[in-house]
């Protein structure tokens, strides 16, 4: 038996056992919208990190972190820095939110802002928003697949078939599972993942160095300056730190699966206790940057950075290992790729479809809809990857320029009576203008700063203006169902 | 003929200070009497708490009345109780803010406690980007980082505990923080 049959075999296993557990755990409940999108709002504090880490810890740290260390050098530290600061920001926004959506009974992002601004094009605008930038994550994490299983084959299999394939199995375990399916397959995935980056990111560095320190003596003597910013490239330095970490923090959790993901916690509080312990989970990133770096002077002159982690682990250990470490790729691409549709899906058909082109829908038909919508979405994420590609990293980026613009309709108007609908719209278009306009023209970084850092700001500074100019002091929350009724109507679901 | 000294309400010069104060003393006024209000029914409804222990028939029509006019206190005084202070509303009256929700802010401790892991791990980033010294055979700004992925949860359990501190205070009785 060849190599590459042995370690496509392993992948494939890998990838089918998760399928089926996330078949097994969607197949015994009845599905409304709502069980479908945030799983009947009754995820503790395990399952909640488990999705969020699941949603967190995706192809692009596995390969596109390795990748960037090989490639670029100290300017993948962001990483560390805006994981690890995302989560303190989570801590003061996230119970809140989960509050607002417990009341209102929110499912999407979108849903919060109808709430708040009560204007139905500002919601579907910011459902575009959102579905449009989630395709540069989904097609990351598409590459992702397509990388593993060019490398497990050793090139024998194209990309774009593997791709195909793999995408199939996500869209379909999306249908039947909803969001449980994909807490449950986390687990699967965090074990694996946590395994292999810690054993390939301590063994890699052994095996060629003798240690990790060593390891780090020996570029320190061979390229000294890819350990310091800007590293391999020329722009993206200090400043660059600064203003993509703040970015990414405070845009971390405005990625519309994130919202999903919090509504569909049981209290506001596991929410709370979550954000103080994730940050341990950060622990594993920097042994993928170990595996990256190692691969520097192992394997120079690769074309794509994003190839070193597999190349390295396929030079280094046996192929049934390989198939182990790629099956786990696999399914770190799988799992938030699941989310981020399902969340595409429910954004396109909820809050862009149904109020703006079919008012009369039930929310049997926007279900549907949604179902539907996953197969778009996937196509369309499909033929994107297939038509360009950037790194892993430089598409996450991108998503991050875009969706961060949410940051003030959301934190304002959580937090500040002060902010009316005009503001946040105009600082919305104004700022995803800015974020479009800059990174199609390739102008990120600018002068030294994240595009998508100063698009935000101007967003800040519109919405401000604007929301000063026309406040009326008749602008909050809609009014919400009070309790007795809420009540009833939670008992009436029950039965 | 005119014999009043007050000149037509049109040439009126307006006096807008005399306007607001007189508008703020009606207020202070209307909700000091409906705190009042509300004392003497509150005390009434522990009196006849007090007294309820008596059986019979009246027992029943009395706590019946017992029951509508505590329910009714409760309702004044959750009003009265709230902390944005914007309650002096008669509770016969329609009041809209209460069935809005309202993010409850952090306290400024926590805000404090978190800003330790930003000014460490991003805002000083010049000062520990190095690789000298290397520290357990990491460069310096990798073993800094990987040292407050490690300091991070202390800071915001720090805030947690603050933050738990003030969810136990009782949220508004519709759960939304008023």
């Amino acid at each position: 038996m060849s190599a590459s049959v042995v370690a496509l075999a392993i992948i494939s296993a890998i990838v089918a056992v998760g399928s089926f557990v996330g078949f097994r755990a969607g197949s015994h409940r009845k599905m409304d919208l709502e069980q479908w999108t945030v799983g009947g709002r009754g995820f503790g504090m395990l399952l909640v990190w488990l999705l969020m880490s699941g949603e967190i810890y995706t192809t692009f740290t596995f390969l596109g972190a390795s990748g960037w260390a090989y490639s670029r050098g100290a300017p993948v530290l962001y990483i560390l820095g805006h994981t690890c600061l995302a989560y303190v920001v989570s801590f003061y926004i996230l119970p809140e939110l989960w509050e607002a959506g417990r009341r209102y009974r929110l499912q999407t992002q979108a849903d919060f802002f109808q709430v708040r601004y009560q204007n139905k094009y500002l919601t579907a605008f910011v459902a575009l928003v959102g579905v449009i930038f989630i395709v540069p994550y989904l097609q990351l994490q598409i590459t992702g697949l397509g990388i593993i299983v060019e490398v497990a084959s050793f090139g024998v299999i194209h990309r774009t078939p593997a791709m195909v394939i793999s995408f199939a199995i996500v869209a379909g375990f999306v249908f039947t599972s909803g969001i449980r399916g994909v807490a449950w397959v986390s687990v699967l995935k965090d074990f694996l993942l946590l395994f292999a980056a810690v054993f390939v990111g301590v063994a890699v560095p052994y095996i060629y160095f003798g240690g990790i320190g060593p390891m780090f003596v020996a570029i320190a003597r061979a390229k000294p300056s890819h350990l310091v910013m800007p590293g391999a490239t020329t722009d993206l330095g200090h400043a660059w730190y600064v203003s993509t970490v703040l970015l990414c923090a405070f845009g971390f959790y405005m990625w519309p699966q994130f919202f999903g993901a919090t509504f569909a916690a049981k209290s506001g509080d596991t929410l709370r206790r979550n954000a103080v312990v994730m940050p341990l989970y950060t622990l594993t990133m920097p042994f993928m940057f170990f595996v990256g770096l190692a691969a520097l002077l192992v394997l120079p002159g690769l074309a794509n950075g994003d190839l070193s982690m597999l190349t390295i682990v396929r030079k280094t250990f046996p192929p049934w290992f390989l198939g182990v470490i790629g099956g786990a790729g696999a399914l770190t691409a799988m799992v938030p790729a699941a989310t981020q549709m399902l969340t595409a899906a429910s954004l396109f058909s909820k809050n862009l479809c149904r109020p703006i082109l079919a008012p009369g829908m039930t929310d049997r038909q926007v279900g549907k809809l949604a179902k539907i919508t996953v197969l778009a979405i996937t196509c369309a994420a499909l033929c994107s990857t297939i038509l360009n590609s950037t790194t892993l990293v430089g598409l996450l980026l991108m998503g991050y320029g875009g969706v961060a613009q949410f940051l003030p309709g959301v934190m304002l108007g959580l937090y500040s009576k002060r902010t009316t609908m005009p503001g946040v719209f105009a600082g919305l278009v104004t700022g995803v203008l800015i974020a479009v306009l800059l990174m199609l023209g390739k102008h990120d970084p600018i002068m030294g700063l994240n595009a998508g850092f100063i698009a935000l700001c101007f967003n800040f500074a519109v919405t401000g203006l604007v929301s000063l100019l026309t406040y009326t002091g008749d602008s909050g929350f809609a009014p919400f169902v009070s309790s007795p009724a809420l009540q009833s109507r939670d008992n009436q679901e029950a039965t | 003929m005119n014999l009043s000294p007050i000149p037509p309400r049109a040439n009126r010069p307006i006096n807008l200070a005399a306007i607001l104060w007189r508008v703020h003393q009606t207020r202070r006024r209307t909700s000091r009497k409906e705190e009042n209000s509300i004392r003497a029914r509150r005390s009434l409804a522990g009196r006849a708490g007090l007294g309820s222990a008596s059986g019979g028939k009246s027992r029943k029509t009395r706590s019946y009345h017992l029951s509508a006019a505590s329910s009714r206190v409760e309702q004044l005084t959750s009003r009265l109780n709230c902390p944005a202070k914007c309650c002096y509303t008669p509770a016969h009256m329609e009041h809209r803010d209460d069935q809005r929700f309202r993010a409850r802010r952090p306290s400024l401790g926590a805000i404090l406690l978190g800003l330790i892991p930003f000014t460490a791990a991003c805002f000083s980033v010049p000062l520990w980007d190095r690789v000298y010294p290397m520290v357990v055979g990491l460069p310096f700004n990798f073993f800094w980082l990987i040292l407050w992925l490690l300091l991070t949860p202390l800071c915001m359990w720090g805030a947690y505990r603050l933050e738990a501190g003030h969810a136990s205070e009782p949220r508004h009785k519709d759960g939304g923080t008023l």
